[in-house]
């Protein structure tokens, strides 16, 4: 059987082949990592009624990583981990699958009938194969799901993040503003599941998978496709995605390549400056943050020190707010309102510039 | 109110038993709700065989959410662990007891049921819980997954939480003797995981780990499975390291304490029993005992062991191991003095510790108007510590006799007084093993010692070392 496995935040997906054996014997594999996806292990299971039918893994596999409390185990916080299940109670079933929910974080286990095709690959190597197969597919272009809605052709961007296991739908709307889904994702033999379904525009996608060897297909819980196209070129304007989807963020003494002259004495200005107490202060860590609210056309900069080593960004330190409105964005170039203001703490730098060139 | 809830449940009963509707139940009870699990062919024969059948002792391998806390997430054990942790329960912790104590005690009193978790689990405050164990009857036991079974010190660690969790279950036999309370009894607090608590303040307030200063009864626990586990030396390096006298008499205390606790309530000879614990570590398991601290020269010195350390520079270990050119200097200007201001040859020369606090510094001579031979003695007073080696040489004054090697020493003072007297009083010394080219792993280390220059390594002086 094959077993899909959505995660807390209901974003996060991890996918799982799994061979029980009926002796309480279960063998996994798991796209948790390269070397999970091609050494099988093995370990125990049982079938118990406690409230409901559960199906309980009892000792230790690769879907117990995901549960595991050590966050040295899976990335997670201690004693919480990933916040995941090992104990599931009977939901439903259809005629190739059952459906299992979590008893403590209430994570869905979709256990998925495995053709003999599919099992046969998954014994041989198979899954890598196609993780990196889908991998590269995203690597070489950027797909898009097509979706013909009335007359009117759509195109829902995806963009995968193989470590966070999230998939994003990003549609661009004739209005040139973005929206964006999300939702966790699980690789298969022959494609990929959204775990919680990625829904854009009035459609649920489930997954997408190989129609043939070089094209996908992407279908929804009803089992219609939908055509995926590969664009050359992203076709999410960044300036965009940049406050629907991304914040810009520089880091402690770091900047980054590509950054214009300009850009690097702004930036260089904060991040560069932190630990050499330009400011009277000595800071071990820090982080320039412009955050832009769309709807209010605001660009929040905050700008993050700490002196705790090893903090995270945004904690353990002192943030310093500032909030610049804009006019408008046209093609990726903001207009900013100049707001007079009377702070010369910055180092007495000038902040600001008139449109009409005066500075102060 | 007793009255209205029996009401209660008769009217229960009786509305139940009026429901005519229902047909007999036909459930096959052997069926329903059966949790019987299918037993591996090799785990679960070798518990059965070796721990179930003979001592009746029941292993959850397989994740039971209710024998832990439900609130926390705990992970099981993976099945390639099960043996090992409980092979190394059966020979670290049953077999030694069995020996010792006999097959009785230990099938009455060992727990029935032992509870396998792979994570740890996590207290609130970060800290975590290695294993509990229940009402005298179950042990449970977490980070199982992480242990490393080719590693002896993994195995220690687990086996002193097995120990620690099982003199909770006698201690539920047999309470701890009140006497036990007392010798620390105003050093326990709740918050033995606050940062106020570090190993160092615990062990220095007496207490054998951090853990122990919770309350007197985790204190005995973590005496029994320390002394056991760890072992006698490993008990006597952290005594012998404690600065505070008053802990060391802590320790010992409460060491003596233990001990006499299973000799006269279960008629156990505790040492017996270490021993065996120690035996089967270090025969399958392969941990050593680290070195013994006590066994430092100073130590040595000051426990009156040592006779004398000679320095004769014609003897062929300072060819092998070298001398200090800086001590070499000294011993000339003496040897020169002496010929010079007495008109006598020197020998060599010796340190006699005739006590713990007694120096003899002998120079042996011949005088050449006859070709005798003699020795001239003059007495210092030393104190030496123990853990540093920090020694100070004082002289004593007057010399305790003025005849025989005194009347010799009287005779030739001058050159004395001239060279050896300022060298020795005028500086602190370091009393170590020496020469620093002999190696601990030699066979030879601990016949040399001597002493060095405090901060000063490249002066120092060395001999054999005669034993009392």
């Amino acid at each position: 059987m094959e077993s899909l496995f959505k995660n807390f935040f209901e974003r996060w997906g991890y996918g799982f082949y799994m061979q029980f054996d009926g002796q309480d014997g279960v063998k996994m594999l798991s796209d948790f990592s390269n070397a999970t996806a091609t050494t099988f292990k093995a370990s125990t299971y049982r079938i118990k009624y406690v409230m409901n039918t559960s199906l309980i893994f009892d000792t230790y596999n690769y879907i117990t990583t995901l549960q595991d409390p050590g966050a040295s185990v899976n990335g997670g916080t201690n004693a919480n981990g990933l916040q995941s299940d090992i104990e599931f109670e009977y939901l439903r079933s259809t005629p190739d699958s059952v459906i299992l929910i979590g008893k403590r974080y209430r994570n869905y286990l979709y256990l998925i009938k495995a053709s003999a095709a599919e099992k046969t690959s998954f014994e041989n190597g198979g899954y890598l194969t196609a993780m990196n197969k889908l991998k590269n597919y995203f690597v070489a272009g950027f797909p898009h799901i097509v979706l013909n809605q009335g007359g009117t052709e759509k195109k829902i961007e995806m963009w995968i993040n193989n470590s966070t296991k999230v998939v994003d739908g990003d549609y661009l709307t004739p209005q040139q503003s973005l929206l964006s889904a999300a939702s966790g994702f699980a690789f298969g033999i022959d494609g990929a599941y959204f775990s919680n379904g990625l829904v854009s525009e009035g459609v649920r996608f489930r997954g997408i998978k190989w129609k043939t060897d070089t094209e996908m297909v992407a279908y929804d819980s009803a089992g219609t496709e939908y055509k995926v196209g590969l664009s050359p070129a992203p076709l999410t304007l960044l300036h965009l995605a940049v406050g629907a989807k991304f914040r810009l963020q520089a880091n402690f003494r770091t900047i980054y390549p590509g950054t214009s002259t300009l850009g690097s004495a702004i930036v260089g200005q904060y991040v560069n400056n932190l630990h050499n107490a330009y400011s009277g202060f000595t800071f071990v860590g820090g982080a320039l943050t412009f955050t832009f609210d769309i709807a209010n056309r605001r660009l929040t900069v905050t700008g993050w020190h700490t002196q705790t080593a090893g903090a995270a960004i945004g904690t353990g330190g002192w943030n310093t707010v500032y909030l610049q409105l804009y006019q408008g964005c046209q093609r990726g170039i903001y207009i900013y309102a100049c707001i007079r203001t009377s702070n010369t703490s910055i180092g007495g730098k000038r902040i600001c510039t008139e449109p009409d060139g005066r500075s102060w | 109110m007793k009255k209205h809830i029996l009401y209660i449940l008769l009217f229960a009963v009786v509305l139940g038993s009026c429901r005519k509707s229902d047909g007999p139940l036909d459930v096959d009870l052997s069926k329903y709700n059966a949790d019987n699990y299918a037993p591996d062919p090799v785990i679960d024969k070798w518990l059965t065989d070796s721990l179930n059948l003979p001592y009746n002792i029941q292993t959850v391998y397989r994740f039971e959410r209710n024998l832990t806390d439900a609130v926390r997430n705990i992970s099981p054990i993976e099945l390639n662990r099960v043996l090992p942790i409980m092979q190394a329960v059966r020979n670290v912790f049953l077999k030694p007891y069995e020996k010792v104590a006999g097959t009785t005690f230990i099938k009455q009193l060992t727990p029935k049921q032992f509870v396998l978790y792979g994570s740890p689990s996590y207290n609130d405050n970060g800290s975590i819980v290695l294993g509990t164990a229940d009402g005298g009857r179950r042990v449970v036991l977490y980070e199982l997954n992480s242990m490393n079974f080719a590693n002896g010190e993994d195995v220690r660690r687990k086996m002193r939480t097995i120990h620690h969790e099982f003199t909770h279950i006698i201690n539920q036999n047999v309470a701890i003797p009140p006497a036990f309370e007392q010798t620390s009894k105003a050093d326990y607090t709740a918050d033995w995981t606050g940062a106020a608590n570090t190993a160092a303040v615990a062990k220095e307030l007496g207490f054998i780990s951090q853990y122990s200063r919770s309350s007197f009864g985790e204190d005995f626990a973590e005496m029994v499975a320390h002394l056991l586990v760890q072992g006698q030396v490993w008990f006597n390096n952290y005594v012998n390291t404690t600065a505070s006298a008053a802990a060391q008499t802590a320790l010992r205390r409460k060491e003596k304490e233990v001990k006499d606790y299973f000799k006269t309530y279960f008629n156990i000879d505790f040492n017996t029993l270490q021993a065996e614990v120690q035996k089967v570590l270090k025969e399958s398991y392969g941990v050593v005992d680290p070195a013994d601290v006590s066994q430092t020269l100073p130590n040595w010195l000051l426990n009156n062991r040592v006779n004398t350390i000679t320095y004769d520079p014609s003897a062929a270990h300072y060819t092998t191991y070298g001398s200090s050119a800086a001590f070499t200097t000294v011993y000339n200007n003496y040897k020169n003095a002496m010929s010079t201001l007495n008109a006598r040859n020197l020998n060599y020369i010796q340190f006699v510790f005739s006590d713990a606090t007694t120096m003899i510094f002998r120079a042996n001579y011949t005088n050449p108007a006859s070709g005798a031979s003699f020795n001239a003695d003059y007495n210092f007073k030393f104190v030496a510590n123990g853990t540093t080696g920090l020694t100070t040489f004082t002289k004593q004054i007057p010399e305790p006799s003025t005849t025989g090697n005194y009347s010799n020493a009287a005779g030739i003072a001058s050159s004395f007084e001239q060279v050896i007297l300022p060298y020795l009083t005028n500086r602190q010394f370091i009393a170590d093993w020496l020469p620093t080219t002999l190696p601990a792993s030699s066979p030879l280390f601990r016949t040399f010692g001597g002493f060095y220059v405090n901060g000063t390594p490249a002066n120092y002086f060395y001999g054999p070392i005669v034993l009392k």
